[in-house]
Parts: structure tokens; C-alpha cells; sequence
């Protein structure tokens, strides 16, 4: 058992698309993400929507194969080993979705829905799986007899827990949580997450947390990557990231959140309507119609990321101050 | 002057197991102006209340009050028609979601100008100068080519934007937003609240701002009202609430959202409720919070009532936290 639980290399992702007999286009949906993930560990994955967050977590299940680019799975390389290993290999890896109503079968009892990837994924006998279930099931809070309800009969909140049931049933070494909380209350988002770290801490999971909500971020996160359009932007330590972020974007996305508004306290000036026609129109930066910073440089030329004292930065003019 | 009056606002729907109350005996009152805000989970009747003072409720629900009185005319004594017809002058309401709310169908000008026709505008060309000068007022540049476009073709923050368009076409002295951001990204997020705010200030509307999201409501409002399940909890001013909620569930609300600076590897967790919000057909007896609430006792069985607070506001609570000096004990 290594330490380095995942890591992804330069991975990217294009999607082909033609609407209506045109030419065919690219669509870049990733390109060039890199990260490590150690054991035990969190990361997570800020972006607005359209920044490619989902289509990496379907890259790290093994939902899709990445254009170009390597998957780590305990130093393994996944595209180098046959589809029965790499299946094997993506076993250690399980996904929780947004919404957790839709996500389970409404047809079928919790019991089944648990028992299907041990059915799948290993030989246990009847008499086993049923136990895993009961036991994976009293893991996230829940109790035995649930098991044979329908997923109607529970709230919002005991859904999610459902779904880390069945996340949790094959041993994991990693959970990618595709915005697990924004479908629940706040009272029950605070239920989900504490029970997130528990587990984390109980069985040394690691996560891959996707979310917009930079507050819950900030709580449960040891690495934050920041994602736009596709792109990395800024990737570090949380504490680098929520205290001395060099990124533009990063900064903006910061103040935009209430509850960070004063505390950060950036500047930005008014962005030129001319400068932003401009940068729409060259391939530059992609943030560069956005970003109150840039300059001349930014429209021409793609930033390449750079290592800044333990943290990357994908800029022209990472901000010092 | 006050611009909303509502005095033991109650509705009901009809179910097969007899009457359900959805809104218990809400009462509140807004200042003309003032920014308002109503937090609360799902379920605990925010939108209900909009609904109930836009009069959108279904036909089957009914709505009883002692005193419902907007821009100081009693609704309750206006006819149907009537009623209607004021409201849609005095107040607006823009939803959470902007896509779901406009009609495909059509382009933003002539949904727009429908809107405005209903306010007295005929002639075809004011219609659109009014048009523009709306889609100008909320910031939406280029609004000769917007007019022409149809809601696929702008994204969810312009969408929003132009739902806001077509609310302050009256100029109502009421603007009702249900979670106007909720479907939205942050950065979006803050620029909605931003001319959210900016109109409230230069034409001097009212806003009524529902959300579950303390933070928001934290630096956009004056006045919060919490509520849950149905009834009005806590309502306060902001700063009181936010530096000393008075009741257990705004405390518990206020705790379960992470802190700034509050990080993984410090091992803290987040103060959580158990349980969730009682569905509306089963209410506990007495304090609906009764079964989540950490400070429930015997006397929690007989139903609190709303009471006042010297220096805060009104709390229903049979146990009202005590104001303490400093945010201790905030987390667990």
C-alpha cells in the first residue's frame, strides 16, 4: 500500500461536436489538469459550472477515457493494463452524485441497490453480501431494516447517505463526490459532511470534492484545485489557496462569496468593454475577458502553469500582494 | 408608512386526511424600502408566504388573515379582480429558477413588452423604448439585439436579469425575490444581489428576499425573519440575529454553515440538527422544533408563542437563549 492513493497526468478531454451539418468542432471540456492525492486526504475541485468539474469526476470513475493523458491509481497506470484490470483497478474509486434522489433506483429496495456492485465487482456469498450491507448501512448512520424500504420512503438527506452506502460498500480508497451537498438543507448538509469526515477519518478514505460552495471548501478540503473552462488556474494547500491566492480568478471567486467579501478584501478594477471584445476574440488566456488584471500579453498568448513556492498558478501576472 | 402589513396570515390546503396548515398564523410588517429577509429550509413555508401575498396560491388553497394590507390598502376588503389588479401594480415577484419562468417560445422583447402592455402602455414603439430603458436599468448590455433573442440564447445570470426587467416594469413598491440566485454561480450570484440592492436604493422598493443562505442574507438585509415549518421563529434585526440569535433553531442554523478559517486539519466539526424538518401532516405536538431542538424540556409540549425580546425582537421560544457576550460555544 503506497501513500499516493491517485494521480492524474496532464489529462485532457475533447469532446467532438457538429450542430446541423456544420464542420465538426472541438470542444476542449478538459485540458492539461495534473494532480496528486494522497491517502487519507481531500481534495477539492472549485469552478463554476462549465469549468469541466463533472467531466473530470466521470474521467476519475472510469465513466469515460481521457483524449490524451495518464490515471494513476496507486501508482498503477489504469490505460496501461487490460479493460478486466482496469475495471479491477477502477473499483477503488467510487463516485457520489449530486442529486441522490435520482441516482438510486426507484424500483428497487435499498437492500438491492447496495448489494448490486458487490454482486458485480466480487464472488462473497448471498449470506455475505447481506451482512456488508447491514454493515455499510449502520456505517453512515442508518439502521438494518432500511435495508428492505424503497428509496421514496426516506428524505433528502438519508438519500445522500444511501448513496455514501453504496460508495462505501466495495472499500474505496477514494470517493469522488460530485456536489453531494447543494441538492440538501443546510442543517443536513452540515449532517452529510460531518459524516463525510468521520468516515475519513475512521477508514482513511480519500476524497475528491467538487463543489462551488468555497465555505464548505475551506472546511473539509486539504487541497484545493481551481478550475475555468477547462483549465486549471490555481492549485495548492488550502491554507495557500485561502490566504494568499495569486490567482485572478481565485480572487474573484472569493469575493464573490458573501461570507469572504470582507475578510479577503481584493481590489478589481472595471473591466474595458473593448479589451473584453478583444480577448473573446483572440485565444489567449481564457479567463482574460474576465480578469480586471489583464493586459496585452494576456489576449496573445497562452499562460503556461508555474510552480510559485509550493503552489501552481496558470497566470501571466500572478498577484503578489 | 407601512408597505406590507400581515397580521395572522393562515392558509390551508384540503387533503384527503382533512385540512393541512401550511402557513400558521404568519404575522409581519415591512417599512417602505426596506430590504427583508425570510430564511428557513425547504419546506418551512417561505415561498408559500410569497405566494400567498402575490395571491398565485392554487385555487384549492385557502387563505384566511385578520389584516393583509399592501402599500396601506386592505387586500382582504378588494374583490378578486380587484385584488389582483393591485397587486400586479404594487408588487413583483421573480423566481428562483430564470429559464423555467420565461416561455420559450418567445423572444425577451415581446414577453418583455406584454408585460409592459399590461401597464398602460399601447403604442407599439413606447412599448419598446420602455423595453430598452428596463433591460438598460438591470444592465444588460446590447438590449436592441436581447429583444430580438429568446431565453435559450442568454445565459442564467442574463435570464435573471431580464426576469428583474419584467418585475420592475410597474415600478412596484414591493419586489419579492424567492432564492433569485440559488440556480446561479457565485460570481453571478453577487452581481444579481448587487442590482438586487442597487434598485432597492434608487427607486426605493422593498425587497423581499427569501433564501436559505445565511451569508447572503447577512450583508444584504435589515430585518430577518426565520422560519420553520410553517411558522415564523425568530424576527429580528440582522445584526441581532446574526451576533446573538435568541432562538435555538436560528443558532443551530447559523452553526451548521462552516466558518471562515474553520479548516479540515483542525479536526472541528460542524454543529448539526438532528433529524429533519417534520413533515407538514405529522407535527410534533406543541414546539414544532420540539423533537431536533438540544434545549427541548417538558414545556415544550405546550405550543410556544411569539414573544417579544427587549432589544431584539420576537422569538418563539419557551426557552430563549441568553444573550452571551461573545460567540462561545458556537461550535461543538
Amino acid at each position: 500500500m503506497t501513500d499516493l492513493v491517485l494521480s492524474v497526468e496532464n489529462i485532457s478531454k475533447t469532446y467532438k461536436y457538429s450542430s446541423l451539418g456544420f464542420r465538426q468542432q472541438n470542444i476542449f471540456a478538459l485540458d492539461n489538469i495534473s494532480f496528486k492525492l494522497r491517502r487519507g486526504q481531500t481534495l477539492a475541485i472549485v469552478g463554476e459550472s462549465g469549468s469541466g468539474k463533472s467531466t473530470l469526476a466521470r474521467l476519475l470513475v472510469g465513466c469515460d477515457n481521457p483524449t490524451t493523458g495518464k490515471i494513476f491509481i496507486e501508482e498503477q497506470d489504469v490505460f496501461e493494463l487490460s479493460k478486466s484490470d482496469q475495471k479491477k483497478q477502477f473499483k477503488k474509486i467510487r463516485m457520489v452524485f449530486q442529486n441522490p434522489y435520482s441516482s438510486l433506483n426507484p424500483h428497487a429496495r435499498i437492500g438491492t441497490t447496495l448489494e448490486e456492485p458487490l454482486k458485480i465487482n466480487t464472488n462473497l456469498s448471498s449470506h455475505d453480501r447481506k451482512l456488508a450491507v447491514k454493515h455499510a448501512l449502520k456505517r453512515v448512520g442508518l439502521r438494518e431494516e432500511h435495508a428492505s424500504r424503497f428509496p421514496h420512503m426516506f428524505s433528502g438527506g438519508q438519500q445522500q447517505r444511501i448513496a455514501i452506502a453504496r460508495a462505501l460498500i466495495l472499500n474505496p480508497d477514494v470517493i469522488v463526490a460530485d456536489e453531494p451537498l447543494s441538492a440538501l438543507d443546510v442543517s443536513v448538509q452540515a449532517q452529510i459532511l460531518n459524516l463525510l469526515m468521520d468516515l475519513q477519518e475512521e477508514l482513511k478514505i480519500s476524497y475528491v470534492f467538487i463543489s462551488h460552495d468555497l465555505g464548505v471548501v475551506e472546511h473539509i478540503s486539504d487541497q484545493v484545485l481551481v478550475m475555468y473552462r477547462g483549465k486549471l488556474m490555481e492549485y495548492g494547500e488550502v491554507d495557500q489557496i485561502f490566504d494568499h491566492s495569486k490567482h485572478p480568478y481565485t480572487r474573484k471567486l472569493l469575493s464573490s462569496t458573501p461570507s469572504y467579501r470582507h475578510t479577503v478584501n481584493y481590489k478589481f478594477k472595471k473591466i474595458d468593454p473593448e479589451f473584453k471584445k478583444l480577448a473573446n476574440l483572440k485565444s489567449g488566456c481564457v479567463f482574460a475577458s474576465r480578469c480586471s488584471y489583464a493586459e496585452e500579453k494576456c489576449i496573445d498568448e497562452v499562460p503556461k502553469t508555474r510552480f510559485l513556492k509550493g503552489h501552481r498558478v496558470t497566470c501571466h501576472w500572478p498577484r503578489e500582494d | 408608512m407601512k408597505l406590507l402589513h400581515i397580521e395572522n396570515l393562515s392558509v390551508e390546503f384540503p387533503t384527503h386526511k382533512g385540512p393541512v396548515t401550511v402557513l400558521d398564523k404568519v404575522s409581519l410588517r415591512m417599512e417602505r424600502g426596506e430590504v427583508l429577509g425570510i430564511v428557513g429550509e425547504s419546506g418551512s413555508g417561505k415561498s408559500m408566504l410569497a405566494l400567498a401575498i402575490m395571491g398565485l396560491l392554487a385555487p384549492n388553497a385557502s387563505l384566511k388573515a385578520d389584516y393583509l394590507s399592501l402599500n396601506n390598502q386592505d387586500l382582504m376588503k378588494l374583490t378578486e379582480e380587484q385584488r389582483k389588479l393591485f397587486v400586479a401594480q404594487n408588487a413583483s415577484i421573480i423566481f428562483q429558477e430564470p429559464q423555467t419562468s420565461m416561455n420559450p417560445c418567445f423572444t425577451i422583447g415581446r414577453q418583455l413588452m406584454e408585460t409592459i402592455e399590461l401597464h398602460g402602455i399601447r403604442r407599439p414603439k413606447k412599448q419598446k423604448q420602455r423595453a430598452r430603458e428596463l433591460l438598460d436599468a438591470v444592465g444588460i448590455n446590447e438590449p436592441e439585439l436581447r429583444l430580438k433573442q429568446y431565453p435559450h440564447q442568454l445565459s442564467g445570470g442574463m435570464n435573471q436579469r431580464v426576469m428583474i426587467a419584467m418585475a420592475i416594469a410597474a415600478e412596484p413598491k414591493l419586489l419579492i425575490a424567492d432564492e433569485p440566485t440559488t440556480a446561479l454561480d457565485v460570481t453571478i450570484q453577487s452581481q444579481i444581489i448587487e442590482l438586487l440592492l442597487e434598485l432597492n436604493r434608487s427607486r426605493e422598493m422593498g425587497l423581499m428576499l427569501i433564501t436559505h443562505d445565511f451569508a447572503l442574507m447577512s450583508e444584504s438585509t435589515q430585518r430577518v425573519c426565520v422560519m420553520y415549518s410553517g411558522q415564523i421563529m425568530e424576527n429580528a434585526p440582522t445584526e441581532s440575529i446574526l451576533e446573538n440569535p435568541r432562538h435555538p433553531y436560528s443558532r443551530a442554523l447559523l452553526d451548521s454553515i462552516p466558518h471562515i478559517g474553520e479548516r479540515h486539519h483542525m479536526g472541528q466539526r460542524l454543529y448539526s440538527l438532528k433529524g429533519t424538518i417534520p413533515a407538514i401532516d405529522h407535527l410534533p405536538v406543541g414546539c414544532r422544533l420540539g423533537p431536533r431542538c438540544p434545549k427541548a424540556a417538558k414545556e415544550c409540549v405546550k405550543p410556544p408563542r411569539l414573544e417579544k425580546i427587549d432589544q431584539h425582537g420576537l422569538v418563539r421560544c419557551h426557552f430563549p437563549l441568553e444573550k452571551e457576550n461573545q460567540s462561545e460555544g458556537s461550535s461543538q
